[in-house]
Order: C-alpha cells, then sequence, then structure tokens
C-alpha cells in the first residue's frame, strides 16, 4: 500500500507542474496590459515602463516563469492589484470559508444521495424509484444559482425564516449548503443507483440471499461495499465540482468565499489573485484526485497490484 | 432500421414529450421574434417592474423591457450559443477521440495527458478561465463552451474506439490494405456514431447550463443582449418585489436541459447496441 501511495503522490508532480505552467501563460494571454490596469488610467508611459522594469515584467518570460514558481514555494503569491494586500492574505480569509461550504456540501450530497440511490436500487421501477429518479434528474437540470435564488424566495422573502446574505451564524449557512447540497444529490443517487443495479444482478449476491442472510446485511455490507468504487468516484468528482460552483451560490448569498473572490477577480482584472484562484482552487482539485484513488487501493486491494 | 428506432423511442413516452418540448424552443428561437410586438431592447421606463397584464403577459423588468418579448430572443441566444459551442466542440472532441484511441502510442498519451490537464480544472472553473482569457460576448463564450465540451467528449470517443479498434472486421480492413482514413472514417466513426449522437445530445443540455452560469457570473453574454442567465442575474437584486423575472428564464433553463437530458437518455436506450435484440 505504501508503494503504491508513494508512486501515486508521485504522479500528482507533473500534473502539478503543467497546471502552473497553464496558468501563468493563460494570465498573460489576456488581453490588456496588467500595469496600466495596476496603475490606473492617466498614467505617464515613462511611469508604466519604470513599473514593468520593476516587476521585472521586461524579463525573459522563462525567468519570470521561474521566479513566480520560487516565490509560490515561498508562500509568495503577489499583491492584490485592487486591495494592494498581498494574495495569500486574501485567500487565506477566504478559503476555510469555502472548503467548509464545500465539504458540507459533499457531506449532504453524499449520504443522502447513497440513501436514496440504494432504495431506488431496491425499488427498482416501482413507484419510489421513479420519484427518487425525478427528483434527482430535476436537481440535476436545474441550473444551481437558480435553486439557490429560489430557496431564498420561499425561505427568506416570503415564509422570512432564514437570513439571505452574508455567512454570520449557522443559519446564513442553511440555504448555501442546501443548494450546494442539492446540485450533487441527484448525481450521487444515479451513480449509486446503478452502480448497486450492477452489483445486485452478481452470482455472490444471489449466493449470500440463498444461504438465508438478511437482505439488509446483503444489501448494505455485500451490495454497497461492491458498489463503493463508482460511488466515491462521483463524491470525488462532487467535491471538484463544488469548489468551482462555489462561485455561483456565493455569487447569490454575498458570502466572501474562493468563488466570489475567482469572480471578482475575473471582473475587476485583478490578475495576481486570479491566477492564485486558480491554482489553489485546481490544486486542491487535483489533491483530492489523488485521495480518491488511495481509497480506492485500500477499499479494493486489487488496485495496488495492477 | 429507422422504423426499429423510432418504434423503440416511442416506448419511451418522458423522452417523447422532451423531443417536442425542444422541438417548440427551437421553434420559438427560429420564428419567436417575428411573433413579438416588442423589441427585446426598446426601454418603456415609465413602465418598469409591471406585473402580469395583457399587454405585458409577462410584466417587465428593470428598464421596462417586455419580459416575454426578451425570453423569446433568450432563447435564440442561449440554443444558438449551445448548439453552436457544442456542435463544434464535438468536432474537436471526435478528432482527438479517434486520433487517440486508433492510433495509441504517443498520439494517445500527448491527447490523454491533454485531457487530463484541461480536466484538471473542476466544472465550471474551466468554463471560467477559459472565458477570463477570451472575454465577454455571445461569440466568445460559445467558443469557451466548445472548448469546456472538448475533453469530455474526446476521452468518451476515446474508450469508444478503444472497443472498436481491435473487432475483427476492422483488423480485416486493415489487412486487405486499406488506408487509416478511410478505416476511420468509414468503418470507425459509424460505429461509434450512436454513442457520439447520445453524448452530443446530453452535452448540449450541460452546455446551456454552462453558459447561462458564465452569464449569470457576468462573464457570459453581457446586458442588454437577452440571454437566460443574463436576465436572471438582472432581476436577482428585486426578487423581493418581482420574483417573475427570476422565475420565467430559470423555469426555461430547467425546461431546457431537463429535455435534453430525458431525450438523451431516450436516445441511449434506442440506439444501444446492447439492448437491440431485448
Amino acid at each position: 500500500m505504501l508503494k503504491y501511495a508513494i508512486k501515486r503522490i508521485l504522479q500528482m508532480i507533473p500534473l502539478l507542474i503543467a497546471l502552473s505552467v497553464i496558468v501563468f501563460f493563460l494570465i498573460r494571454w489576456i488581453p490588456g496590459d496588467p500595469v496600466s490596469a495596476m496603475l490606473g488610467p492617466g498614467v505617464p508611459a515613462s511611469n508604466i515602463e519604470f513599473e514593468r522594469e520593476r516587476l521585472g515584467l521586461n524579463d525573459p518570460i522563462i525567468v519570470q516563469y521561474v521566479r513566480w514558481v520560487r516565490d509560490i514555494f515561498q508562500g509568495d503569491l503577489g499583491k492584490s492589484i485592487v486591495s494592494k494586500k498581498p494574495v495569500v492574505y486574501e485567500i487565506s480569509r477566504r478559503l476555510p470559508v469555502t472548503l467548509t461550504l464545500a465539504v458540507g456540501g459533499t457531506v449532504i450530497s453524499s449520504v443522502l444521495g447513497v440513501i436514496l440511490g440504494v432504495i431506488a436500487a431496491m425499488r427498482q421501477n416501482r413507484f419510489l424509484d421513479n420519484l427518487i429518479m425525478s427528483v434527482s434528474l430535476l436537481t440535476v437540470s436545474m441550473p444551481s444559482f437558480f435553486f439557490a435564488l429560489m430557496l431564498m424566495l420561499i425561505f427568506s422573502v416570503q415564509l422570512g425564516w432564514l437570513p439571505s446574505i452574508g455567512l454570520n451564524s449557522p443559519a446564513h449557512a442553511v440555504m448555501p449548503l442546501l443548494a450546494l447540497g442539492s446540485s450533487g444529490l441527484g448525481f450521487m443517487a444515479r451513480t449509486t443507483r446503478s452502480a448497486m443495479l450492477d452489483v445486485i444482478r452478481q452470482d455472490y449476491i444471489r449466493t449470500s440471499r440463498s444461504r438465508g442472510i438478511p437482505e439488509k446485511i446483503v444489501i448494505y455490507s455485500h451490495a454497497l461495499k461492491n458498489s463503493m468504487i463508482p460511488i466515491i468516484t462521483a463524491i470525488g468528482l462532487r467535491f471538484g465540482g463544488l469548489l468551482a460552483g462555489s462561485a455561483v451560490t456565493e455569487t447569490v448569498f454575498s458570502i466572501p468565499g474562493m468563488g466570489k473572490f475567482l469572480v471578482d477577480s475575473v471582473t475587476k482584472r485583478d490578475y495576481p489573485c486570479l491566477q492564485a484562484a486558480i491554482l489553489v482552487l485546481a490544486t486542491i482539485f487535483i489533491v483530492v484526485n489523488t485521495i480518491v484513488d488511495l481509497i480506492y487501493a485500500a477499499v479494493d486491494p486489487r488496485i495496488r497490484y495492477e | 432500421m429507422i422504423k426499429v428506432f423510432l418504434k423503440r423511442f416511442a416506448k419511451k413516452k418522458l423522452s417523447v414529450v422532451a423531443f417536442f418540448v425542444l422541438m417548440f424552443f427551437i421553434f420559438i428561437a427560429l420564428f419567436g421574434p417575428r411573433l413579438c410586438k416588442y423589441d427585446p431592447l426598446d426601454q418603456d421606463l415609465r413602465n418598469i417592474y409591471a406585473g402580469i397584464s395583457r399587454e405585458h403577459w409577462l410584466g417587465t423588468d428593470n428598464l421596462g423591457r417586455d419580459t416575454l418579448t426578451r425570453l423569446v430572443y433568450g432563447a435564440r441566444v442561449s440554443l444558438g450559443i449551445s448548439f453552436s459551442g457544442v456542435l463544434s466542440g464535438c468536432m474537436i472532441g471526435i478528432l482527438l477521440g479517434v486520433c487517440a484511441g486508433y492510433f495509441g502510442k504517443w498520439v494517445d498519451t500527448v491527447i490523454c495527458r491533454l485531457i487530463d490537464v484541461m480536466l484538471a480544472f473542476p466544472g465550471l472553473l474551466l468554463a471560467i478561465v477559459i472565458s477570463a482569457v477570451l472575454g465577454n460576448g455571445v461569440k466568445n463564450t460559445a467558443l469557451a463552451v466548445s472548448i469546456f465540451s472538448v475533453p469530455s467528449i474526446a476521452r468518451m470517443v476515446r474508450s469508444v474506439v478503444l472497443g472498436i479498434k481491435n473487432q475483427e472486421y476492422i483488423q480485416a480492413c486493415q489487412i486487405v490494405g486499406e488506408s487509416n482514413s478511410r478505416v476511420i472514417f468509414t468503418h470507425v466513426i459509424p460505429n461509434a456514431m450512436s454513442q457520439i449522437i447520445v453524448n452530443t445530445t446530453l452535452n448540449l443540455g450541460s452546455a446551456i447550463l454552462t453558459a447561462s452560469s458564465l452569464s449569470f457570473l457576468g462573464m457570459g453574454v453581457q446586458p442588454p443582449d437577452p440571454e437566460w442567465g443574463t436576465m436572471l442575474n438582472n432581476a436577482m437584486t428585486v426578487i423581493r418585489t418581482s420574483p417573475i423575472g427570476v422565475v420565467m428564464p430559470g423555469i426555461c433553463i430547467t425546461l431546457v436541459v431537463l429535455s435534453f437530458s430525458l431525450l438523451g437518455d431516450g436516445l441511449r436506450d434506442a440506439l444501444d447496441p446492447k439492448l437491440k435484440n431485448v
């Protein structure tokens, strides 16, 4: 297991290098000069040139890239053009918020989704199955911002039960969590259902049943355990989806997290922040995917030997 | 062949309904603007946030523009972005997927790494990154949707082609000396077609979600152009006083995405060769 883990962790390195190269060059493709954006309009050309020289933007691009990577390893992601504060500071304030919401949303959608998926698989093609699958399809098809706004319309505007914007108390987190959870719920339920249906047809399940093992044990400890691989994959994907989806949810509920930070950085053309936000979110996703792969190996020993 | 397909497709009632819902929206997108009394950009500042009335069936927005008219023109923009984006993305995705699956070796490695890197940006983040680089507007949103749909289609086509490549009929063609391009275009792609069609249909739905999310975040279609996501964003601030401006575009998006999913499911059941003899 340790050998497999080390191998899998080392495989992350080329992907992370590729990611850093892409993020670095993408930002330089964006039309418009970051220095003139930073200094604002009406600044003489000589000042812009001086600033470019000072920031090292006139150096060869490879030199800039190496310097950028070196700075990242020293915990320096540059300064925000808008707030003039270090990007690391901006991110450290926002990342915990988004991670909490993403983890919460993933937990809600995974637990409920797996339970609903198992129920649907057990009642295949009957009323409950059709109901669960219809609801899942609806949550998958509904844009998350529309669902979030409908929650807001019902629970804050009509009923007045929950506060609509900000994130100052646990009550504030209810709607964002519901919104984030719902988008994954349908996906998880569908994945679980089809994985369970595949497993239930296997011989060993029939054998267990014919041996008189109680149905509950057959379902939960034999069938569900063997459906875990696609389910874990789906959870990993969902977590990544929620990290990116936070852009939408945080915008709707005015939550100061990474998603809103990302959106604001794009609209305000704050390149250092944009670069850092993309890098951080994508890195977390790559790390989560690696963890998912390690969990596979722990759940299914066959994978380690392939 | 077509008869068998239609018969099997007709069994899925919901998919048939979805097909007609989509036809309706496509009809609206093509001909709707001719039926509209108002211009989607015409402002009527004395008549803002009007409720439902005979003149304005779905009320008006913050600048007194007719909501129904904007929805109709929005169908053209949203569906247009989705179709043009996904179809062009599909072409590139199929090309990459077929090359990776058919030629294997270093071609496969290069293309797979490319796909891996693109998919390292989870979900919407990829679309946001692309649109940040390209900029706003209808054309760039379609381009973002197009690039966004490339990696998933390429990966799907690759795995289908890997399955087809080792079939005996393909080997027979190669032994007879048919050129690679002939084998690919006359044997490989036609045999992968049913899965490509199903996935493209499902992708059309997710493309609408992506495009409207981008527009909602202010990175896609820009106001005053009517697009469903943009309209929702515009109406969001007044959700307390005039919720209809939020509800209607939201329902349109949901309905279209839902229909594409149901249609895709129906097509899969009707086209999937594994189910053919059941």
